[in-house]
């Protein structure tokens, strides 16, 4: 990671800036919504957050060296819609096949509890529901130092 | 229903809000199947976008807007092997697109 802003300073002119974005340290949510109406909001059982923290600290490490200045910073939802646990469930998969990560098995039936609750749940309402994924995240804007 | 990604557009609000792409020569790491990509192109002067992942090289080249199509180019690319290949002080802007991590 540290290298990565290393290889990103030596390629901006000196009037540039870094964008960088990435969620927050900490477990998205997910949630279920009739009409507006909050049916269901329970912390997505992630299986870790150490990849931001890391982030985090690389970026920390960046100022300190020097690389760049104290960032300005903004912080916002990324929400994602599905019309059911198993849609949402099914696009995880597609975007993570590329994740190498080995599972963690607790956490891996911990999420198919919870995605069998919520289109449980969706089942029950008889009408249609989304299935909203929230994830908070930051955009820092980091300028370098010559 | 489709799954939609950050339709309220919070993302790109986000960083409009921190800085100003207009008429800059932006690289996007990360850039997946150009999903912010197309979100902030048409401000941006020229936009190089570079992900590790062929499929969604090939995906963001296919769904490129024509009206974009002077304007930005994606690469099939890791960001080291890309930044090795680039001089030093060549894009205004680098955006790390939920890459760092």
């Amino acid at each position: 990671m540290v290298h990565a802003l290393e290889e990103a300073h030596r390629l901006l002119t000196p009037d540039g800036f870094l964008v960088d974005i990435h969620p927050v340290p900490e477990a998205p949510n997910i949630e279920v919504r009739q009409g507006g109406k909050l049916l269901l909001s329970e912390p997505y059982p992630a299986q870790s957050v150490e990849d931001y923290r890391q982030a985090d600290r690389a970026i920390e490490s960046a100022i300190e060296r020097r690389l760049f200045a104290a960032p300005g910073r903004n912080h916002f939802d990324f929400l994602t819609y599905a019309s059911s646990a198993s849609e949402l469930r099914d696009f995880f998969k597609k975007t993570g096949a590329y994740d190498q990560t080995p599972k963690d098995q607790t956490v891996e039936a911990r999420k198919a509890e919870l995605f069998s609750r919520v289109d449980q749940l969706i089942k029950s309402t008889g009408a249609a529901a989304e299935v909203i994924f929230v994830e908070r995240a930051q955009v820092a804007v980091l300028r370098p130092i010559a | 229903m489709p799954i939609k990604l950050d339709p309220e557009n919070n993302e790109i609000s986000a960083l409009f809000g921190l800085a100003k792409l207009d008429g800059r020569h932006v690289l996007e790491v990360g850039c997946g199947d150009g999903r912010l990509t197309w979100r902030y192109a048409d401000r941006g002067g020229h936009v190089v976008a570079i992900d590790p992942f062929e499929e969604s090289i090939i995906q963001a080249r296919n769904a490129l807007p024509q009206n974009l199509k002077e304007r930005v180019e994606f690469h099939h690319a890791a960001f080291s092997d890309f930044a090795a290949s680039r001089p030093a002080s060549t894009f205004d802007t680098v955006i790390l697109s939920w890459s760092l991590c």
